[in-house]
């Protein structure tokens, strides 16, 4: 783990936006990581099923496209994000809201886990000494940081009180592009995100494909082409994950033939059974 | 015995019970019309090394005496079991119908017991004579008055169960699993928020078992025997044991324990099903002892006073909650579960317990316009497919020893669920991705084959392997 100053030429220049740029920075991983173009993903710490199907295809898509996904370590959006860009082989840097020696010696379980595969894979960056723990306060100041660092900005789902919110407000004063991802109207976790596109202060992002364009890096490839049934399913759950009566009622099919197109879909790793048994879209 | 003092000594290793069946033995020898010798009387239990419990012995005890002291003109050679009441009258004891399974493998033919247990012991296949007291017995035995054998005790009338699935709206799945599970004996577990009617699915499980045979009903009427649980009228169970412990209970209650070892509820569900509501609630360690009874069938429990093995043979049905507060990924309402909680949650039933089940389904709120569509399917004719699909798995499993599909072994699988070279193809290509597990590979199998004996195929189609992967539990 080293720490520099805004002096040093390995030093993130997008801090430099920064009223006050974190001085100094301790980065502990690959010191490279931030050099590279970033987009930051954030979002709320209780997200839906939809929330994280979302922050996975946008955080692989930046990652295939060589893009540094930036986000902030906590449990839900957060994590989602970092996971995905480290399952599709790409960089991420997580932002810490406590000392990296506090935060490693704290974490337990799936987020220790996490946070040494992105220390691997990409870089820990926090802006408070190794040692300090986190508080109320640390955790407002990096949004800030999250907010630089990234060329844009994505919040995937957000309440209204959420911290997601303040890493945007953040993101607009820095002149940073700021998305949101529509979600339903009614569902809590994405009131937030909402009321962002509808006061102007957010872009709706409408996926991948637009998240790319904004960034003007190629799409991939058009993946293999399912059959018209296979696709009417995946539409279906695009949504929300559904039991499996109720997927073959909304389509019209029988169970049998039904299964048959799931069996394939889960086969593929289009489709995966949540924990609670309902299929949802990976 | 012998000259000396009057006294009463029985030696042999008995326990508490044993030692005041003196007290008892007196009494209702002198209450019966006999004398008690004035003689040193010596009572040995052999084998001498093992320990011995209960009140069972008395009523051989008293006739031992009998004998001895010339009151009782002839020998016996029948196996006495009873407690006696001071008064000479004789009391039913637990565990009738183990002992007298025992003894008629030994070679004894005939039983003397409480009127409440003769029904028990004549069902064991031997002759067997209930007697309200210890004169009742003498005067049998001398001839005076001699009673019928017992009759073989009826069948009880085929119980009716609470829960029917014609009751359950909707739920196509879920009741395709339980299915599944009754004719497979695959374990399973429902998943859904509060309110969909887990609880009433996993009852129904009840009412679609297949029927007891003659060996099976033996074997779970003995378990019940053990834990005095047995009915005198109907000793012989007819329908497959059905047991619900709640979360509470500890693990001497689910897996027995004690000393000497009581059966508990896994053993109590044997040949049947064991129901364990909001499973994530029972505690870590209760959980955890479920492994030897669902890997082995059988579960041995060890004391300072001797280790009982009972058999444990049950379909396991449990159900939970997505996470603590029971709304995670409901459309409708908030959850208000840190992931923390929910990942503490899950973790209950991971690893050893989530291995052994086979079907996980996923329980939906019901729309209010589908509570009253009408033409389900009635429980009865659901078991009546499930008897079908035992009798299949039975003619082709007869030469392995196994019973259900959930048994087999990976050889089996190998030679009884061949499936079509695509549907391999499609499973293989899921093992290359790591999306299936080869533990997974076999599971999905041998649900399969469940599904294809239900729908009375004798090969293993695409779609019964479709079915089973999408009702697979493993991630």
């Amino acid at each position: 783990m080293i720490g520099f100053g805004p002096a040093d030429p390995r030093y993130p220049r997008q801090l430099l936006d920064l009223r006050c740029p974190p001085d100094p920075l301790w980065v502990d991983g690959d010191r490279d990581a931030l050099a590279g173009r970033a987009v930051s993903i954030v979002g709320t710490r209780r997200m839906t099923p939809y929330g994280a199907r979302v922050a996975r295809e946008l955080a692989s898509a930046c990652a295939g496209a060589g893009i540094v996904v930036v986000s902030g370590l906590a449990q839900g959006i957060d994590s989602a994000a970092h996971q995905a860009a480290l399952d599709a082989r790409g960089t991420t840097v997580a932002v810490l809201g406590a000392g990296i020696e506090s935060y490693l010696a704290d974490a337990r379980g799936r987020r220790r886990r996490l946070a040494h595969a992105i220390r691997a894979n990409g870089a820990l960056i926090s802006e408070f000494p190794p040692d300090a723990p986190p508080q109320r306060w640390t955790f407002a100041q990096r949004n800030a940081t999250i907010a630089a660092l990234g060329e844009l900005i994505v919040v995937v789902e957000a309440p209204i009180d959420s911290g997601a919110l303040i890493t945007a407000d953040d993101a607009r004063k820095l002149r940073r592009p700021v998305y949101a991802v529509p979600g339903p109207i009614g569902v809590a976790a994405s009131a937030g995100a909402n009321a962002l596109i509808a006061s102007g202060k957010a872009d709706a992002l409408t996926g991948a494909p637009m998240l790319l364009e904004a960034l003007g890096a190629p799409a991939p490839v058009a993946t293999e082409n399912r059959d018209e049934v296979a696709m009417r399913v995946l539409d279906a759950l695009a949504a929300a994950p559904a039991d499996p009566d109720a997927l073959a009622r909304r389509l019209g099919m029988s169970g049998p033939a039904l299964a048959t197109v799931i069996a394939r879909l889960l086969i593929r790793g289009d489709v995966a059974t949540a924990a609670d048994g309902r299929l949802a879209r990976r | 015995m012998a000259n000396g003092l009057p006294a009463l000594v029985v030696v042999g290793l008995p326990d508490a019970a044993v030692q005041e069946a003196r007290e008892r033995v007196r009494a209702a020898v002198r209450n019966s019309g006999f004398e008690f010798p004035l003689r040193r009387v010596t009572v040995n239990l052999a084998p001498a090394e093992r320990r011995k419990e209960g009140t069972g012995f008395e009523l051989a005890i008293a006739l031992g005496i009998l004998r001895a002291s010339g009151q009782l003109h002839v020998d016996v050679t029948a196996l006495c079991l009873g407690e006696l009441a001071l008064d000479g009258a004789l009391r039913p004891v637990r565990g009738t119908m183990p002992r007298v399974r025992h003894a008629a493998t030994r070679g004894v033919r005939e039983v003397l017991a409480a009127d409440a247990n003769a029904g028990e012991a004549a069902a064991c296949g031997v002759e067997s004579f209930g007697f309200a007291s210890l004169r009742d017995v003498v005067e049998h035995l001398e001839g005076r008055a001699r009673v019928a054998p017992t009759a073989v005790p009826e069948r009880a009338a085929a119980p009716r169960h609470p829960v029917d699935l014609a009751h359950i709206a909707g739920q196509e799945t879920p009741k395709r699993a339980l299915e599944i599970a009754a004719a497979g004996g695959h374990n399973l577990l429902f998943v859904g928020p509060p309110g969909t009617g887990k609880t009433m699915l996993a009852r129904a499980l009840e009412s679609i078992l297949p029927p007891l045979d003659e060996t099976e009903a033996l074997a779970a009427s003995a378990v019940h025997s053990v834990a005095g649980l047995t009915d005198p009228r109907h000793p012989v169970l007819t329908a497959r044991p059905f047991r619900a412990p709640h979360h509470t209970a500890s693990h001497l209650a689910l897996v027995g324990g004690g000393s000497p070892p009581r059966p508990g509820e896994v053993s109590l569900a044997h040949c049947g099903a064991l129901f364990l509501d909001e499973v994530a609630e029972f505690s870590r360690g209760v959980l955890d002892t479920l492994r030897e009874p669902l890997e082995e069938h059988s579960i041995t429990i060890s004391r300072a006073g001797g280790a009982a093995t009972y058999p444990a043979r049950f379909v396991l049905v449990a159900a939970m909650n997505p996470c603590p507060c029971g709304f995670w990924g409901d459309a409708e309402r908030q959850c208000t579960c840190l992931p923390e909680q929910i990942e503490r949650y899950r973790g209950k039933i991971s690893g050893p317990l989530l291995d052994r089940i086979d079907l996980r389904a996923h329980v939906p709120r019901v729309p209010f316009e589908r509570l009253r569509d009408e033409g389900r399917e009635r429980s009865a004719d659901v078991r009546e497919r499930v008897a079908e699909a035992r009798e299949r798995m039975r003619a082709r499993l007869a030469a392995t020893g196994r019973r259900v599909n959930a048994d087999l072994t990976v050889a089996e699988v190998k030679r009884f669920c061949a499936v079509n070279a695509e549907t391999e193809s499609l499973l293989a290509e899921a093992v290359q991705a790591r999306r299936l597990s080869a533990r997974g590979y076999h599971r999905v199998l041998r649900v399969a084959r469940t599904a294809a004996d239900l729908a009375g195929s004798d090969g293993v189609r695409s779609e019964d392997v479709a079915f089973a992967l999408l009702l697979r539990s493993d991630p």
